[in-house]
């Protein structure tokens, strides 16, 4: 059962440190953003116009418009909900694997262990964009295949993280306890180990998420993510880079916002690991 | 050091099967990749006699293992085929190119942590300070931005507006400066992340309770029996982080058009020069091993624990 | 009326004490007015349960209290000097070379990265300026007598290759070194084999003869009390409750909880039907009761118990007692 009231101590103890206090109020803000792109956004993210392109920022258009007369200010508007969107998938799928191969590794421990843990170093050893690159050279190019490409390079983190929790319930009396009641090894995983994990999952989730929107823009970036005219925030900024010199606003405002949004979950994710798990790292 | 000697080259022998592994998983890879190899190892517009013939030499005629021995030798003697776009013997792009990245990455490493491990320490000492926390915020800025945005803005601002260095390619001598400070500026937030958490553990540590029970004068116990124990995971890191300032060299090199391996590995990327892609990944995990190699033997010298054996009493 | 025992000055006077933690929960007081004297050549034993200030009161006198705890108020007399006024410079040549402290787990109190001999070097060369050559040799030296073989081999291992038992004495070596005249042992046999557990205390009492220095031993074990104490205090919740000769504290324990204490001690070959137990737990450290700490478990109880405070008052000859059952001399 979820401890309510732990949870409601935890959240006002968030509230009182200022930099938790900010990756709440960002998280929150960008949430909102995302969730009311069509009514915040002024037009739509692909609504071109021949008359308005490369027009600097104004009152009509708040963050100006790019080479193809598409306001920025939408775009980029637009571009949260696919970060945030990106974001949670991508997260959700590394704790999933995570989550597993932990318990699995943690609980069974010896070939299986083994087995993952050097697959996981393996992994883990290869700097991450090279990999996501080789994973999207081989499947091509496309939101999807980052969001797959990203998963397939993080993996590793989450589950050795994980691991090392499991390992050090896995000998506490309350398991040995349930074995010897004779539970299966399914039913002590999930109603025994996986309620205690609940907040480190939550910690390292909070902070695997600014991580997967660095990457998947930086992917989009290159040009091997989301296709045109998908407003990914890296895209834009791909698209501005080339001109840098005559529209840097086209550039500089995706930017700002990937820099904020992760940085936000950053704080976030910081604070509650001072709350709930200070000796996890990272 | 005769306890070092031997663990390191324990180490070093472990290495060489490792390589071979990585070189039979490329191997696999490739095969997997939807591309005819010949076309991969030939380039096209090359005429059909040609093509049986680099086939037999190629030994793709053969059954599995046996191409992956005649490739084994083939790349053994830097024979990495030809790239699909220039025609040109991918060994001597490689080549090339190697000298700019390591011009760039290995300063930009050294710089990073040379600048960011005192950060990092000074913010341990100094926990729950107004200096530690603006200290953390700011690291926690940079952390947080991504590598091609910094590169863009730098670009902005020294190389547009104020004209102060080149914005692309390796031209003239302070062509490197942008790309430096691009790559360096996420790897100090980092490694003085990394400084800070390591002290503070230290810090808790019993053995300095101790060291203060003895007397000792505290720059004694700080940076002797303090720092000497936080220096051990954060040297090794350094070592270890050799292959991923190569994945961030990919980035800024793109941004930059900077002449070197990362930016040829985008090239490649995008018009699926497969022989290219395949050296370069060859190239980077033969780094990724002796970069392992030499953690694991720094770590074994600064830490007794690790090249000593308990007796068995 | 003074009693004898303050014609001569203690050793280490300690008065009032109160060492506070401020922690998110709430201040802990971990040490909340403990007073009591440890005289020259005496092993002077305080004991009590997990949690009651123990430790926190030897850490206080060492002045090795560090945020978020904090020495709120006392007096800690050390051959006539009162070390809470003292600058830090000064009292950084106190520790190591006039009290010395070992700690209870002596393998994560050792530094891994450095040999043992120049672990034990490091307090004479940095109190007597000896150089490191002639350090070394007082470090070999020292390990032989604390009873390790081959000190000339030993003193160029690493803490890691050593035994508990090794590591403990290593301890000893190193608190030594300086010839402190007051060694401060905070459970030093908890976390070894029972076996070594005599070897360590009898190494102990051995120096202690051999160099006129007084122990002051920290323990929950009242095996190692009987044993070894010429006199203890008893601790309970922050507070002192007795003190007074080991030998009367035994006879005849004069605080309740101290007569808890005595009769939960498995004793002898008979087979009792149950293990006695003091019923309750530990009082909150956060918030305290009011009146008496021990009052809630206290079975003679009374009604005065609950609201005041009983102060540590003489009974007799040096037998100091905290409870309002015995009114004062």
């Amino acid at each position: 059962m979820p401890n309510l009231a732990g949870t409601k101590k935890t959240v006002l103890q968030l509230l009182r440190y200022r930099a938790s206090l900010a990756g709440i109020l960002i998280v929150l803000a960008i949430s909102l953003l995302a969730l009311f792109a069509p009514l915040i956004a002024p037009r739509g993210y692909a609504e071109t116009s021949t008359v308005d392109m490369l027009r600097p920022p104004s009152a009509q258009d708040f963050f100006g418009t790019d080479m193809y007369g598409r306001d920025v200010f939408s775009r980029v508007v637009y571009g949260a909900r696919i970060a945030l969107w990106v974001g949670l998938l991508v997260t959700f799928i590394e704790a999933s694997m995570g989550i597993t191969l932990g318990l699995l590794s943690g609980f069974y421990g010896g070939i299986i262990d083994k087995a993952i843990s050097a697959a996981g170093d393996m992994v883990w050893a290869f700097p991450s964009v090279v990999l996501a690159l080789g994973v999207v050279a081989i499947l091509g190019a496309g939101l999807t295949q980052v969001v797959v490409a990203i998963a397939v390079v993080s993996w590793p983190a989450f589950t050795r993280i994980l691991r090392a929790k499991v390992q050090s319930l896995v000998n506490r009396e309350f398991i040995l306890a349930a074995k010897a009641i004779g539970e299966s090894d399914f039913s002590i995983m999930t109603r025994y180990l996986l309620p205690n994990l609940m907040p480190s999952i939550l910690v390292v989730s909070t902070l695997t998420l600014p991580s997967a929107i660095l990457y998947t823009t930086a992917l989009s970036f290159l040009g091997f993510g989301a296709q045109p005219p998908t407003p990914d925030w890296g895209a834009i900024l791909s698209e501005g880079s080339a001109q840098l010199a005559i529209a840097p606003w086209v550039a500089t405002f995706p930017g700002i916002f990937i820099v904020i949004t992760a940085l936000g979950f950053n704080l976030l994710g910081d604070g509650l690991r001072d709350l709930l798990d200070p000796k996890l790292r990272i | 050091m005769g306890a070092l000697l031997r663990y390191s080259i324990k180490k070093a022998l472990i290495g060489i099967p490792v390589v071979i592994l990585v070189t039979f998983i490329l191997f696999l890879i490739m095969k997997s990749v939807p591309a005819d190899p010949i076309l991969i190892i030939a380039g096209d517009r090359v005429p059909a006699a040609r093509i049986l013939e680099l086939r037999r030499e190629w030994g793709l005629d053969k059954p599995f293992l046996v191409q992956y021995f005649y490739w084994f030798s083939k790349i053994m003697t830097g024979d990495f085929g030809y790239s699909i776009l220039t025609r040109q013997p991918v060994s001597y792009l490689i080549w090339a190119r190697l000298p700019y990245t390591l011009e760039l990455t290995v300063p930009s490493l050294i710089l990073s942590y040379v600048l960011g491990v005192p950060f990092g320490i000074i913010a341990a000492l100094r926990r729950g300070s107004a200096r530690d926390h603006l200290t953390m915020a700011v690291l926690n800025f940079f952390y947080s931005m991504p590598t091609y945005w910094l590169g863009l803005m730098l670009m902005l601002v020294f190389g547009l507006y104020l004209g102060m260095f080149p914005i692309s390619g390796a031209s003239s001598p302070s062509s490197i400066v942008l790309p430096t400070i691009t790559l360096t500026i996420p790897f100090l937030a980092y490694s003085a992340r990394i400084a800070r958490t390591e002290m503070l553990d230290v810090l808790t540590e019993d053995y300095m309770r101790t060291a203060w029970a003895k007397g000792l004068k505290s720059r004694v116990v700080i940076l002797k029996h303090g720092l000497r124990n936080a220096l051990i995971p954060i040297t090794v890191l350094f070592f270890l982080d050799l292959p991923w300032i190569i994945g961030g060299a990919v980035i800024v090199e793109t941004v930059f058009s900077w002449p070197g391996m990362g930016n040829l590995l985008y090239k490649s990327i995008v018009r699926l020069d497969y022989s290219v892609i395949q050296a370069i990944v060859l190239v980077i995990a033969i780094l990724i091993v002796i970069s392992n190699i030499l953690g694991d033997i720094v770590a074994a010298s600064l830490d007794p624990r690790i090249r000593i054996e308990p007796e068995k009493s | 009326m003074d009693s004898d025992s303050t014609l001569t000055a203690s050793l280490l006077s300690v008065e009032g004490l109160r060492t506070y933690f401020n922690v998110s929960e709430g201040v802990v007081k971990a040490v909340d007015g403990v007073s009591f004297n440890v005289e020259e050549n005496e092993t002077f034993c305080v004991v009590g349960e997990t949690g009651c200030g123990k430790s926190v009161s030897a850490l206080s006198i060492m002045r090795l209290i560090f945020h978020p705890g904090k020495i709120v108020e006392g007096k800690i007399t050390y051959k006539g000097k009162d070390l809470l006024k003292l600058p830090e410079n000064e009292m950084r040549k106190i520790r190591g070379k006039e009290i010395a402290m070992i700690f209870q787990n002596p393998m994560r109190s050792l530094n891994p990265v450095f040999t043992i001999g120049s672990q034990i070097s490091e307090g004479p060369i940095a109190h007597f300026n000896l150089p490191g050559r002639d350090a070394w040799k007082n470090a070999i030296e020292l390990i032989s007598k604390v009873r390790m073989p081959d000190p000339e081999i030993r003193a160029k291992s690493y803490p890691h290759v050593l035994s508990g038992g090794m590591r403990q004495r290593a301890m000893i070596a190193m608190m030594i070194s300086c010839e402190p005249s007051l060694l401060i042992a905070d459970e030093p046999t908890t976390s070894v084999d029972v076996t070594i557990q005599a070897q360590i205390m009898d190494l102990l009492l051995d120096i202690k003869k051999k160099r006129g220095m007084s122990v002051m031993l920290i323990t929950h074990n009242f095996g190692l009390v009987a044993e070894m104490g010429d006199r203890a205090a008893v601790m309970y919740c922050g507070k002192v409750v007795e003190v007074g000769f080991v030998e009367e504290i035994f006879r005849e324990p004069l605080h309740p909880y101290t007569q808890g204490l005595l009769k939960c001690l498995p004793v002898g070959f008979e087979r009792k039907k149950e293990l006695e137990v003091i019923p309750g737990t530990l009082a909150s450290p956060v918030n305290p009761p009011q009146g008496c700490r021990f009052s809630p478990r206290c079975n003679r109880a009374m009604s005065k118990c609950k609201l005041e405070e009983p102060a540590l008052l003489a009974q007799g000859h040096d037998h100091l007692v905290a409870c309002h059952l015995y009114g004062g001399e």
